[in-house]
C-alpha cells in the first residue's frame, strides 16, 4: 500500500497507471463496447481510411479496426499475463529453493536456467506448435517456461543475499524452521524485486505474444489480437501504410507504461540496480524497506542523473 | 626573532627565466562559490615551489587550473596563468583543447596521489610510456621502446625490461609513482606538478621518490610545483613556499626563512602544530575553530575568526598581501605588532 | 626476471620473487584452465539440456509419422509399421541416446513426409539466417556504438536525450513492427530497397546486400538500443575515472583518450549485453524472415510445424540452440580477452610459458 502511494507520487507512474487502467478497462469491456462486431466484414468498405462510421478505418476484408483493437485487447493481454503467471510459478519457488539446495542442485538449476535463456522464443514456440499443437495455451506455456529464468534469477539473487545476512542466520540458530525463515524474512524482500521483474516480464511477454501471433502461433485468426492485426496489415502496407500505427501505438503505450512502473517500484522501494547496494540497504534497515522522503528525493535525482 | 633579511637572500632563481606565472587567479566551483581568490605566484626555471595548505584550502584547485583539469563544476573566473616566457609564452587561461594538448604532457608533466588510478588498467605501463613518447615526443616505435626502458631505469625502476610488460595492478604504489614520473618527464617538460604525490606512500618510499624528483630537477633543469599538506616535505624539497589558507595565499617566501620566522599568524600556528605532530587531519585541533568553507563570503581577513591578534580592522575590508621583506610577503595587517610580542605568545594562538 | 637484481624492495616488480619461484605462474595457469574448463562444462551441459528439451518435445508429440503421412486412412498395422520404421516403438531412453548419437554426427533424421535428410534442409536454410543475423550484429555494433559514444560525449545534451528517448521507444516495440516501419519508409515510400526476396551471398554479394539490408537493419535496431544504452553508461563512468583524466593530462587528444583508453575498458560490459542479445537476434531473424519472405529456418520450421513433421521441427530447434551457444561462447571469449582482470591471468600464464 505504501509502495503504491509512493508510486502515485511519481508523475510518470501516474501516467502509466492511467494507461494501464484504460487497457484493463478494454480487457473487461472492450469487446462489449466495441462499436461494431470485430469479426463482421463490411465487404463494400475494404481498406477504408478513418471515417465517422469507422473511426480508425477498416482492414483488408472490411472489418472495423477500432472494434478489433478494443476486442483484441483481452486476448493479447490475457495471453501475456498467463505466460507471466506460468513463468512466476515456475521461477520464484525454484529461485528461492536454489539458495538452500546445496551446491550440486544449485549448479544444475543454474544450467537449466541458462538453457532456457538461450532458446529463442520464436523457434521454441514453433517447435511446441509443431509437436504439441498450435493454440493459445500451448504458446503461452512455451513463453512462460522461457520467461521463468527471469523470476528464477531475481528471486535467487535476493534469497542468496538474504541467506547470508545475520538475522536469517540468527533465526536459523534460534531454531526457527526453514519454512518460517523463508516466509517471514525473505518474502518481504523478494516481493518488490519480483514486482519489478514481473512488470518488465509482462511488457516483454506482450511483445512476444504479439510476435507469435504475427508468425501465426497462439491465437488463431480471425479472433482479433494486436499482433494478429499487425500481421494482417503487413500485406497491405503499400495501400495502407499507416494502418499498423494504431495497434503499434497501443502496444507501445502499454509496454512503456509497464516499464515506467517497474522503474517506479525500483525507486519507491529503494532498490538499486546493483545487488550490492540492495544488500547493504537490506542489512542496514532490517525489515523495513521504506525510504525516508528526503532520501527518496536524493535517490531519484541520482537515478535521474544516471538516466539522463 | 625579528625578520632577518640575510636569510631571504639565497633566491638564486630570481634572475632565472620564468616557467610559470600565475597572476590574480580566481577559481569558483559549483554555483559561483569562489574557492580560490587572488592567487599570484611564479615558478622560475629549475626552481622548486611548495604550495602548502590544509585540504580545502584551494591548493589542489590552483594546481588543477594550471593543468586545465578543473572538475566539471569548476571554472577560472579571473586572473591569468602564463606558461613560459617570450616566444614560448602560452596564456593557459585562454587555451583551447588543441593548445592544451600541445602543453600537457609536453611542457607540463604532472603526478598525483594514488598513481595507479591515473594509469590505464588494461594497458601495460611500458606501452603507456611508449604511447606518450610517440604521441607527444614524436619518437618512432623503435626509438620510443628503447627510450622507455631507459627512462624506467632513470627513475629507479630495476628490471626495467620486466616492468615494461607489467600492468598497473601488478606494481606497488612506489613503483607506480615512478612510472608516472617517468611518463611525466618523458617529453622534457619545463614544469613538473606534483599534487600530494607522496602522501599515500610509506615514509621510506616517500623519501626515495622525493630524492628522485630532486635528482630529475637537477638533471632536467625542471621547475617543480609541489602541492602538499606536509611541511616536512616542503622543507626538504622546495626553494620557496606558498602557504594557502581558505583559498588565499597568506604567506610566501624562501622556505628556510618562512619556516624559521613565520610572519602570518596562520603560518605560525601551522608550524607549531607541525612540530607537535602529524597535522594531516582535516581540522587542526590546536587552532581553535574551523577554516571557513569554500566560497564563504567574508569582508576581511579569512583567518581573523581564529586569530588571537585579530582586531576590528582585520575584518573591516580585504587584506592585501604585502611584501614584508625582500622576496617575502604576507597577508596580515598586524605583522609588526605580532613581531613585537615575545616568541612564545606569537606561536601560541589559542585565545 | 632474476631475483638477484632485486636490490631494493620498492623498485622491483611486486610479483617478481614469487613468479620467479614459479608459485604464482602455476596458480595463474590453473586459474585460467579452470576458467576454461568451467566454461566448457557449462557449454556441454547446456547443449545436453537443450537436446533433452528438444527430444522431450518430440516425445510429447501427438502426431506420429503414419497418421501424419497417411492421414485418416492409416490402419493400426500401417501405424505400427511406420513407428517401427522410425524407431518409435523403442523405449524413450534408447530413442534419445540413439537420436543424440546421430545428432552429434550431424544426422538429424529424415523428414516424415519427404524423407529428405533434415540436415540437408537445414544446411540450405541456415545460411540465410546466419548471414542476416551476423550482418545485423555488425550493424547493431556500428549503430549502437556510434549512438552510445555520441550520447556519452554529449552527456546530458541534446544528442544524449535523443538517444535515450529513441532507445526507450525501440524497447517498447516488437521487432517486426520496426521492420514494418522500415518497409514503409525504404520500400513503399522511397522505393530504395526491395521489401522482400533473397539472393544468397555466394551468388552475388551486392545483390545479397540489397536484399539483406532491410531485414538486418530491422533486426539490429533493438540490439543497437541495448548496446547504446550500456555503452553510454559505462563510457560516462569511465570518462570520470582518473585514468581518463590521466590520459588527458598527458596531452592526448579527445579522440585518443576515447578510442585508445576509455573505450577499451567500457567494451567488456557492452559485450555482455551483446551476448545476452544473441538469442533475441536469432529468434528475431526468424521473425524477420517471415516479414521479408526469406527462405530460411523459420520458413522451414513453420512449414513443417504446420504439417507436423516432427524430425524437421526438432532439428531446427536443436540447430538454433547450437548456433546461440556457439555465438555466446565467442562473445564470452572476446569478453575474457578484453577484461583487464582476466587478461592479468592469461598474461601471467603466457609469461610462464615463455
Amino acid at each position: 500500500m505504501r509502495t503504491l502511494k509512493a508510486l502515485w507520487a511519481i508523475p510518470s507512474c501516474r501516467f502509466a497507471f492511467a494507461v494501464l487502467g484504460l487497457v484493463a478497462f478494454l480487457v473487461v469491456f472492450g469487446g462489449t463496447l466495441a462499436p461494431h462486431d470485430p469479426l463482421k466484414q463490411y465487404t463494400d468498405q475494404v481498406l477504408q481510411g478513418p471515417s465517422g462510421d469507422h473511426l480508425l478505418g477498416t482492414d483488408y476484408v472490411g472489418r472495423d479496426v477500432l472494434s478489433r483493437l478494443m476486442a483484441g485487447t483481452r486476448l493479447s493481454v490475457a495471453g501475456a499475463l498467463e505466460a507471466v503467471a506460468i513463468g512466476a510459478v515456475l521461477g520464484i519457488p525454484t529461485g528461492l529453493l536454489s539458495a538452500w539446495m546445496g551446491r550440486i542442485g544449485e549448479w544444475i538449476s543454474l544450467r537449466v536456467a541458462d538453457t532456457l535463456m538461450i532458446l529463442p522464443f520464436t523457434v521454441f514456440a514453433i517447435a511446441v506448435a509443431g509437436t504439441i499443437g498450435n493454440g493459445l495455451q500451448q504458446a503461452m506455456i512455451a513463453v512462460g517456461i522461457l520467461i521463468s529464468p527471469i523470476f528464477y534469477r531475481v528471486t535467487r539473487s535476493v534469497a542468496m543475499g538474504l541467506r547470508r545476512t545475520q538475522y536469517v542466520e540468527a533465526a536459523e540458530l534460534m531454531g526457527a524452521t526453514q519454512w518460517w525463515t523463508l516466509r517471514k524474512h525473505i518474502w518481504s524482500k523478494v516481493l518488490p524485486n519480483v514486482a519489478v521483474a514481473g512488470a518488465h516480464a509482462t511488457g516483454s511477454s506482450l511483445l512476444i505474444v504479439a510476435s507469435l501471433s504475427f508468425l501465426g502461433l497462439g491465437v488463431q485468426p480471425p479472433a482479433p489480437t494486436w499482433g494478429g492485426m499487425l500481421s494482417s496489415d503487413l500485406g497491405y502496407l503499400a495501400q495502407q501504410s499507416w494502418a499498423p500505427i494504431f495497434p503499434a501505438l497501443l502496444m507501445m503505450a502499454t509496454v512503456g507504461s509497464l516499464n515506467l512502473i517497474a522503474d517506479g517500484i525500483r525507486d519507491a522501494t529503494g532498490q538499486r540496480r546493483r545487488r550490492r547496494g540492495l544488500l547493504s540497504r537490506a542489512l542496514r534497515r532490517g525489515d523495513d524497506l521504506r525510504v525516508p522522503p528526503q532520501r527518496r528525493e536524493q535517490r531519484k535525482e541520482s537515478s535521474d542523473a544516471a538516466a539522463a | 626573532m625579528p625578520p632577518q633579511p640575510d636569510q631571504t637572500a639565497p633566491t638564486s632563481y630570481a634572475d632565472a627565466a620564468r616557467t610559470l606565472d600565475v597572476d590574480g587567479l580566481q577559481v569558483s566551483v559549483g554555483d559561483h562559490l569562489v574557492a580560490v581568490r587572488d592567487v599570484s605566484f611564479e615558478v622560475r626555471r629549475a626552481e622548486a615551489v611548495g604550495l602548502v595548505g590544509e585540504s580545502g584550502s584551494g591548493k589542489t584547485l590552483t594546481c588543477r587550473s594550471v593543468l586545465g583539469l578543473l572538475p566539471e563544476s569548476g571554472a577560472v573566473d579571473a586572473g591569468r596563468i602564463t606558461l613560459g616566457e617570450g616566444d614560448r609564452a602560452v596564456d593557459l587561461t585562454r587555451a583551447r583543447r588543441s593548445e592544451w594538448d600541445q602543453v600537457r604532457g609536453s611542457r607540463i608533466g604532472a603526478v598525483f596521489q594514488d598513481p595507479g588510478s591515473y594509469l590505464n588498467p588494461s594497458i601495460t605501463v611500458g606501452h603507456q610510456l611508449v604511447e606518450q613518447l610517440r604521441v607527444r615526443g614524436g619518437l618512432s616505435r623503435h626509438d620510443a621502446r628503447s627510450r622507455a626502458v631507459e627512462l624506467f631505469g632513470e627513475v629507479g625502476l630495476h628490471n626495467a625490461e620486466d616492468v615494461f610488460h607489467q600492468y598497473p595492478h601488478q606494481l606497488s604504489g612506489g613503483m607506480l609513482q615512478r612510472v608516472l614520473i617517468a611518463i611525466a618527464v618523458s617529453c622534457e617538460p619545463e614544469l613538473l606538478i606534483a599534487d600530494e604525490a607522496t602522501t599515500a606512500l610509506d615514509p621510506v618510499v616517500q623519501a626515495e621518490i622525493l630524492e628522485l624528483v630532486a635528482r630529475l630537477r637537477k638533471s632536467h633543469e625542471l621547475s617543480l610545483l609541489l602541492v602538499t599538506h606536509d611541511l616536512a616535505v616542503v622543507a626538504e624539497t622546495c626553494d620557496r613556499i606558498l602557504v594557502m589558507y581558505a583559498g588565499e595565499i597568506v604567506e610566501s617566501g624562501p622556505t628556510e626563512a618562512v619556516l624559521a620566522d613565520p610572519q602570518h599568524p596562520y603560518t605560525r600556528a601551522l608550524l607549531s602544530v607541525a612540530s607537535i605532530g602529524d597535522w594531516s587531519r582535516r581540522t587542526l585541533e590546536v587552532i581553535p575553530g574551523q577554516p571557513p568553507s569554500a566560497g564563504e563570503r567574508m569582508a576581511g581577513c579569512r583567518f581573523a575568526p581564529r586569530c588571537r591578534f585579530a582586531t576590528g580592522d582585520c575584518t573591516a575590508g580585504p587584506v592585501q598581501i604585502v611584501e614584508v621583506a625582500p622576496g617575502r610577503a604576507a597577508r596580515c595587517l598586524r605583522i609588526e605588532e605580532i613581531a613585537a610580542q615575545p616568541n612564545d605568545a606569537r606561536v601560541e594562538v589559542s585565545a | 626476471m632474476s631475483v638477484a637484481q632485486a636490490t631494493t624492495d620498492t623498485a622491483v616488480p611486486a610479483a617478481a620473487p614469487s613468479r620467479a619461484a614459479g608459485g604464482r605462474t602455476t596458480g595463474s595457469v590453473t586459474g585460467w584452465a579452470r576458467r576454461f574448463l568451467n566454461l566448457l562444462a557449462i557449454t556441454v551441459v547446456v547443449l545436453l539440456l537443450a537436446s533433452v528439451i528438444t527430444f522431450a518435445l518430440g516425445a510429447m508429440a501427438k502426431t506420429n509419422p503414419a497418421a501424419a503421412v497417411l492421414g485418416e486412412t492409416a490402419t493400426p498395422k500401417d501405424i505400427a509399421r511406420m513407428n517401427h520404421q522410425f524407431g518409435l516403438d523403442r523405449p524413450l531412453v534408447t530413442q534419445y541416446v540413439d537420436w543424440l548419437g546421430h545428432a552429434v554426427r550431424g544426422d538429424l533424421g529424415v523428414s516424415w513426409f519427404t524423407t529428405i535428410p533434415v540436415t540437408d534442409s537445414i544446411k540450405q536454410a541456415l545460411p540465410v539466417d546466419l548471414s542476416i543475423a551476423i550482418f545485423a550484429v555488425v550493424l547493431a555494433i556500428l549503430i549502437g556504438g556510434a549512438a552510445g559514444i555520441g550520447a556519452a560525449l554529449s552527456n546530458g545534451g541534446v544528442l544524449d536525450r535523443a538517444v535515450t528517448v529513441v532507445c526507450s521507444i525501440l524497447g517498447t516495440l516488437p521487432p517486426f513492427v520496426i521492420g514494418m516501419a522500415l518497409i514503409v519508409l525504404f520500400a513503399v515510400k522511397a522505393h530504395l530497397l526491395p521489401a522482400g526476396g533473397y539472393v544468397p551471398f555466394s551468388e552475388s554479394p551486392t545483390q545479397w546486400l540489397r536484399f539483406a539490408a532491410l531485414p538486418s537493419l530491422a533486426l539490429s535496431l533493438d540490439v543497437a538500443a541495448s548496446i547504446a544504452r550500456q555503452l553510454r553508461t559505462s563510457l560516462v563512468g569511465a570518462l570520470r575515472e582518473n585514468y581518463a583524466i590521466g590520459a588527458q593530462m598527458r596531452g592526448f587528444s579527445r579522440r585518443r583518450v576515447l578510442f585508445g583508453h576509455v573505450l577499451r575498458n567500457a567494451a567488456a560490459p557492452t559485450l555482455a549485453v551483446i551476448g545476452l542479445a544473441i538469442p533475441l537476434v536469432v529468434g528475431g531473424a526468424v521473425m524477420t524472415e517471415k516479414l521479408f519472405g526469406l527462405p530460411g529456418i523459420a520458413q522451414l520450421a513453420l512449414d513443417s510445424s504446420e504439417k507436423g513433421d516432427v524430425p524437421v521441427v526438432l532439428g531446427t530447434l536443436l540447430v538454433t540452440a547450437l548456433v546461440v551457444v556457439i555465438a555466446s561462447l565467442v562473445v564470452n571469449v572476446a569478453q575474457t580477452a578484453l577484461d583487464p582482470a582476466a587478461r592479468r591471468t592469461s598474461d601471467a600464464a603466457a609469461k610462464g610459458a615463455r
